[in-house]
Parts: structure tokens; C-alpha cells; sequence
């Protein structure tokens, strides 16, 4: 019986060559994929994911810098054309190459009907400038500009979606309602993400009275239809509040509501942590409870907490979008994609006037694409899913 | 090695409730420590062996209060004070922890695996509020004393070998300078050939520090190798407490017997027919009246399930929990199997 007995040797298998002694020194050859690397990788594996992200990073950029890409203000209006179509975009004049430009309107008033129908003049020629000088704005409040990506000279139009019913630009209009409509669900997520995960992870931790409490209040929060719990919400907040309070409002209203899924989730994660011999090891080592909650369970939770927040944005964002749409969100003279979809209410819309759904045009493809990036998320974190 | 105690356990006991139902009424009790004590002697090993489920790592964590003991006290003399662990306050429990650490069994899960090696060990010493620049360099030190590199330091757990893992949870436990390691287990979760080399790294820090270790373990042949004294445990019973010599060569407990006889002997001449108990180990939950071995034991009699035995010394610091313990005669004749068994030869 030598359990005890020196087996330093390394057994080499007799065919497998000897590593070359420089390979030797563990601390300068050994490569290890950092988990870092390897997300990343796993994520530009997944095809929809990545046009997800790029979707996203478009949309982000554009409501960081509205102003700049939108060639009017929110307000400014088109006097002589109202509910005008789209204007579409020509290079090509008299067969010859030219820089872009759209056609003004002729308007033609039906007589029976009282419609105004808009069709392209030929004679007014308005060539798209790049860089151009407008009306000044105030980038995040702070820079003040006046240059926009594109613009057409004083006294012409260009809508690339049309206008709307007031004659103000749609085009212009969506590009800066991406502020209101991705800020809403980013900060109503990171909120809801703080309270989810810091209550599942002490719910879960200390379990007792206070779990069975707080799991009952998640089950009653989680049984109430949405869209009346959130207008009865959004119906408390005073109607004389002012646009910018309501907007915090309508984004704390929407967190109250939605971290209850999440913290169930890390509730269910922590359970299953907390046996583990690491956090066993923690205690034994006299660490605070804090310590364990903040730097054990939490960041063990993290790819799980990632996953669900990306998941619960699209749900937000339409959200946000229903309640503005019902007019008990967001209000002038902030626009969000909800408010914008208002005008888009009647039928008449449908048939005469389809270029008003362009925000949710939007809103879909935004939605599609936070889905693609929360599932490509969700693949390259588990541990069992395949690379591709 | 001196006769001082350092570590006294007195009668603990745990039992853990068994809920069923959607009340969670409870219906009845694991009893998984029952009325055990024993103490360890500064600078010695104590072993404590036992099957699996006979209570021996629930012993452990309540040495540590990572379970909450329900009887019994558990006294640690440190250098100045004498702490009763079982109802230290939350700071004293802060001072018991520099006193006292543990190793754990299974080394890929005791290390969080989202943290760096550094910050592994020098975790007793951040919640002892040491300063980090002082813990980083503490860790630096320890590092080469388990056999580590300093490129070590800035790895995660999941880039390291099974016993490279097992050295830098001794280095956690080590890192405070505790003169009491408990080890739960500390080389059942490793490959065999990694297995000596942690055991004598223990023994070399034993040595070096001046360490006294609670050694759980249920490979009988590294107990004896490392350990001066040995406990032996049997459904949350301590059933024999004796120094190594006395529990391999003159056992008086009929399980310590049949636990000495499954070790298996390295040798291919060799063909004892070694003894095998018969039976399942009884539930924790419904032990058997009287001893509680008496299910299993070949020498049971009448009075052994009527009535349970004390734990009695036999003098010379070994004590047995046994009502024959002075007429049994446990030599290998008598633990001939009692049942057929196909021989070798054919």
C-alpha cells in the first residue's frame, strides 16, 4: 500500500513526441481563449445576430445624433404639402448622371372627394446637398450646430417618407422619435434589471418569509394583464406634468412592472448557486454577506441577467409604443414612435396615406433585431450549445 | 505534537429537518452528527473516517458554523482567547476564521470560477480587511509554499489542472495562518497520481507551520499514513476514537474491523479473503434501535438492539462504542465471510 509514493515522472506516452523544451515554459506559450474571445466569436458565428447588432448600432447612432441626420426639426412645417408622399430620390436627368435630387409637387384638389392629390413637377427641381447649413439645434443639449447630413436649398422640400397630416416631415419626424423610443426600454430595462436581479439574488439567498413575500407579490405582478396595469399606471402620473417628467414617468412605470419576470429567473439561479461548495468556501473564509450576494452570486448570474435584460427590451419598447399611441404616454412635444403611430389611426390611412406607418415599420425591425441579438447572446453564453 | 488541546467537541449534534408535503410539515429527522466529541491535540492530525452519509463532512462544517450546529459546543483554544464556535457572534466568528480554515473536497467547484487565482486566495484576507496591496503580496508568498508559480496569480480556476486547483485551496486556507486546518476530503476528488503529491504537501506544511489538521477522509490507507490519531464514524455515531496504532492493530469496534478489512491490498500474490459487510447502511432517518450497527454486525446479539452502547475508554485514550468490546476477539479467522464465495483457484 504506497499511496504516498513519489510519481513526479510525467508518463509520456512511448509514441507521442516530446514537446520542444521552449514550449516548455507555461507562463509565455500557453494560449487560453479568453471567455471574452470566445463570445465574441460565437456571436459573429450567428449570421441574424449580426444583422441584429448592426440594425441596433444604426438605430443607437441615429438617436444619438437626430439632429444631424434629420434635414428639418420635429416641428417644422411643409405649408404646401400636406399628407404628401414620399419623394423618391433621382440621379438620372435627361438620361444623364447627375447629383441626387428629388422633384417638388404640383397638387391637384379632387373636387368631389376634397382629397389633395400630389404628383411629381418636373419643372421644380430640388438637388440634395450633403453637409448642408439649417436650422441650428443643440446636440445633447450642449454643442450648438447647424450642419445636417442633407438638405435641399431654402424655398424646396425633400420627405423621403412623406409628410404628415400638419405637413411636417416623416422622414424627420422617426429618425428623432429613436431617442425617445430606444431610451425608454434601455433605461426602463437597466432599472428593472437593478431591481430583478438584486431582489431575486436576496430572495433566493435568504429564503424564508421573505422569499415566500416577495414571490407572491412577483405572482400577483406577473398575473395582471399588462396593458391595463400599465395605463392605470400611467394614469396616475398628473396630467400637468411636464413632457420631459412624464417620459421618466412612463420609463419608471414601465421597470415597476417588468422586473418581476427577471427576478424570478435569478431567484431560481441563486438557489442553485448558493449550495455550491464556492460560496460554501466564501463563507468559510468570513466574507460579508455582501461580498457573497455581489461578487459571488451576481456575477455568476451575469450571462443569465444579460440574456433576459436583452430579452425584455422588445417587449418594452412596444410597451412604451402602446401606451403613447393610446395617448397616455409620451405627449408633445416629445415624439416616440407611439405618438407618431397615432396619425396612423384610420383606415383612410391604410389606403391613402401608407407612408405614416413608417415608425412602425421601425419599431418591427427594431424588434426583430433585439430579438436576433438576445438569442445570438443566449447561444454564445451556453456553455452546451454548439459552435458553429 | 503536544497533549494540549486545541480544538474540543462536545456532544454536537445535528439533525436536519425532512419536509414533505406543500405546508412543509416536518416529518421527521436526518440525524447526521449525534452526540459526538472528541478533541484535537495541537500539532497532530485527527482523522475521521467513516462510508459516505455517515456525517463526517457535516461534521466539518459545523467545526466551521457553515451549518448551524443544534447541541453540543465546540471550543477553540486560540492564542488568546477560547471561543465556544457553536454560539460565537458574528465577530467573533471573523477571529475563529483566522484561527481556523478548510479545505474543501472537490476543487472544481469550491473555486469561483469567475475569479482570478489571486483574488481566490487572498479572499480570508479581504474579509479580514486586509489592505489589497498587502493581500496581493501575501498571496505572491504563499504561492511558491503550495508548490505555484507567481504566473498562477492572474489565472482563472477553469485553466488549471485538478491538483493545481487543490493547491491554491490550500493556499486559501493557508493564507490567514491558521494553526487548525480542517480537510474535508482533500484528495478524494483527485486523479491517484496527484493524490500523493497533495498529501505531502500537507505533511511538509504541517511540518513547516506547525499545523494541527482535522483530516476527513474514508481511504483508510492515506488516514493512516497522515494521521496520529483516528475517529471513526458509523450513522452520525462516533463508534471508535483511538491513536493510529491502536485503531489498525488492535481495533475493538467490529465496523472498524470490516472498515480496516475492504482496504485493498496492492499485491497480486496476495488473496486474503477480506471481510464484506453485508446490508445497506441503515437510513439516517430511522436508525436501528439499540447500536446501530447491530444490522450489519456478525457478533450481534440481544442487548445490542435493546439497548444502545456508551462510548467507553478502554484505556490508553481509546475509546469504543461497543457492549462486547473486551470479549470480542477481531482477528481474521473470525471475519471469514459467512457467506459462499467462488474462490480464486477456479
Amino acid at each position: 500500500m504506497s499511496v504516498v509514493s513519489e510519481q513526479a515522472q510525467t508518463p509520456l506516452q512511448p509514441g507521442a513526441p516530446r514537446p520542444p523544451a521552449a514550449d516548455l515554459d507555461v507562463s509565455s506559450s500557453e494560449e487560453v481563449a479568453s471567455r471574452g474571445r470566445i463570445l465574441g466569436a460565437r456571436i459573429m458565428a450567428n449570421r441574424l445576430g449580426i444583422i441584429g447588432i448592426v440594425w441596433l448600432v444604426l438605430m443607437v447612432s441615429v438617436a444619438l445624433f437626430a439632429d444631424f441626420f434629420a434635414p428639418y426639426t420635429v416641428d417644422y412645417v411643409h405649408e404646401e404639402a400636406l399628407r404628401a408622399p414620399p419623394q423618391r430620390v433621382h440621379i438620372f436627368r435627361d438620361g444623364r448622371l447627375t447629383r441626387p435630387f428629388v422633384y417638388g409637387f404640383k397638387s391637384e384638389r379632387d373636387t368631389r372627394t376634397f382629397l389633395t392629390t400630389y404628383t411629381e413637377d418636373k419643372e421644380l427641381v430640388y438637388p440634395i446637398y450633403f453637409f448642408v447649413e439649417a436650422e441650428p439645434y443643440k446636440l445633447w443639449g450642449l454643442i450648438t450646430s447647424n450642419t445636417r447630413l442633407f438638405g435641399v436649398e431654402e424655398g424646396g422640400m425633400v420627405a423621403l417618407f412623406g409628410t404628415g397630416r400638419l405637413g411636417r416631415d416623416v422622414f424627420s419626424r422617426v429618425l428623432t422619435a429613436t431617442r425617445i423610443s430606444l431610451s425608454v426600454p434601455i433605461i426602463g430595462m437597466l432599472i428593472s434589471v437593478i431591481l430583478g436581479s438584486s431582489i431575486g439574488v436576496a430572495s433566493g439567498y435568504w429564503g424564508g418569509v421573505a422569499d415566500i413575500l416577495i414571490q407572491r407579490l412577483t405572482e400577483v405582478l406577473m398575473s395582471f394583464p399588462r396593458i391595463p396595469l400599465w395605463m392605470a399606471l400611467a394614469a396616475t402620473l398628473p396630467p400637468e406634468l411636464s413632457s420631459l417628467h412624464r417620459y421618466l414617468g412612463v420609463t419608471i412605470v414601465l421597470a415597476l412592472i417588468g422586473w418581476a419576470g427577471l427576478c424570478r429567473q435569478i431567484r431560481g439561479k441563486t438557489l442553485a448557486l448558493k449550495e455550491s461548495d464556492f460560496i460554501m468556501a466564501g463563507r468559510a473564509a468570513g466574507s460579508s454577506t455582501p461580498t457573497i450576494l455581489f461578487r459571488h452570486l451576481i456575477p455568476n448570474c451575469f450571462s443569465h441577467i444579460v440574456v433576459v435584460a436583452t430579452l425584455s427590451i422588445p417587449g418594452l419598447i412596444l410597451a412604451e409604443s402602446s401606451l403613447s399611441f393610446l395617448g397616455i404616454g409620451i405627449t408633445p412635444p416629445l415624439v416616440s414612435w407611439g405618438t407618431l403611430l397615432k396619425d396612423a389611426q384610420s383606415v383612410q390611412v391604410l389606403t391613402k396615406h401608407p407612408w405614416l406607418l413608417a415608425p412602425g415599420v421601425f419599431m418591427v425591425l427594431t424588434v426583430l433585431a433585439v430579438n436576433f441579438l438576445g438569442d445570438a447572446l443566449r447561444d454564445a453564453l451556453d456553455p452546451y450549445s454548439e459552435i458553429r | 505534537m503536544s497533549d494540549t488541546p486545541i480544538l474540543q467537541v462536545e456532544n454536537l449534534s445535528k439533525f436536519f429537518p425532512v419536509q414533505r408535503g406543500l405546508l412543509r410539515r416536518t416529518v421527521g429527522h436526518v440525524k447526521a452528527v449525534n452526540d459526538v466529541s472528541f478533541a484535537v491535540n495541537k500539532g497532530e492530525c485527527l482523522g475521521l473516517v467513516g462510508e459516505s452519509g455517515c456525517g463526517k463532512t457535516t461534521v466539518a462544517r459545523c467545526l466551521l458554523r457553515l451549518v448551524e450546529p443544534d447541541q453540543g459546543r465546540i471550543l477553540l483554544h486560540g492564542e488568546q482567547q477560547t471561543f465556544d464556535i457553536a454560539s460565537a457572534s458574528r465577530k467573533e466568528m471573523l477571529d475563529v476564521r483566522r484561527q481556523m480554515q478548510i479545505i474543501f473536497q472537490d476543487p472544481f467547484s469550491s473555486l469561483d470560477p469567475r475569479w482570478r487565482v489571486t483574488d481566490v486566495i487572498a479572499e480570508p484576507l479581504m474579509a479580514q480587511k486586509v489592505g489589497r496591496g498587502e493581500a496581493g503580496r501575501r498571496v505572491l508568498e504563499i504561492l511558491p509554499t503550495v508548490g505555484l508559480g507567481p504566473h498562477f496569480a492572474d489565472r482563472f480556476p477553469h485553466e488549471l489542472s485538478g491538483g493545481e486547483r487543490q493547491r491554491v485551496s490550500i493556499a486559501r486556507a493557508l493564507i490567514v495562518s491558521p494553526p487548525l486546518v480542517v480537510a474535508d476530503e482533500p484528495v478524494s476528488a483527485l486523479d491517484v497520481s496527484v493524490r500523493s503529491q497533495i498529501i505531502n504537501l500537507l505533511l511538509d506544511l504541517q511540518s513547516q507551520m506547525n499545523l494541527t489538521y482535522v483530516f476527513i477522509a474514508h481511504d483508510l490507507s492515506i488516514v493512516k499514513h497522515i494521521s496520529h490519531r483516528i475517529a471513526v464514524m458509523y450513522l452520525g455515531r462516533l463508534v471508535e476514537l483511538g491513536t493510529t496504532q491502536q485503531v489498525f492493530e488492535d481495533c475493538k469496534h467490529p465496523y472498524t474491523k470490516a472498515l480496516l478489512a475492504s482496504v485493498l491490498i496492492p499485491d497480486p500474490t496476495h488473496r486474503e479473503q477480506s471481510y464484506v459487510l453485508e446490508g445497506e447502511v441503515p437510513s439516517p432517518l430511522n436508525p436501528p434501535s439499540g447500536c446501530h450497527f447491530s444490522t450489519r454486525c456478525p457478533f450481534a446479539q440481544e442487548q445490542c438492539s435493546a439497548e444502545e452502547p456508551e462510548l467507553r475508554d478502554m484505556g490508553g485514550g481509546h475509546w469504543v462504542r461497543c457492549h462486547f468490546a473486551e470479549e470480542l476477539d477481531l482477528s481474521e479467522e473470525i471475519f471469514a465471510p459467512q457467506f459462499d464465495t467462488p474462490t480464486a483457484s477456479n
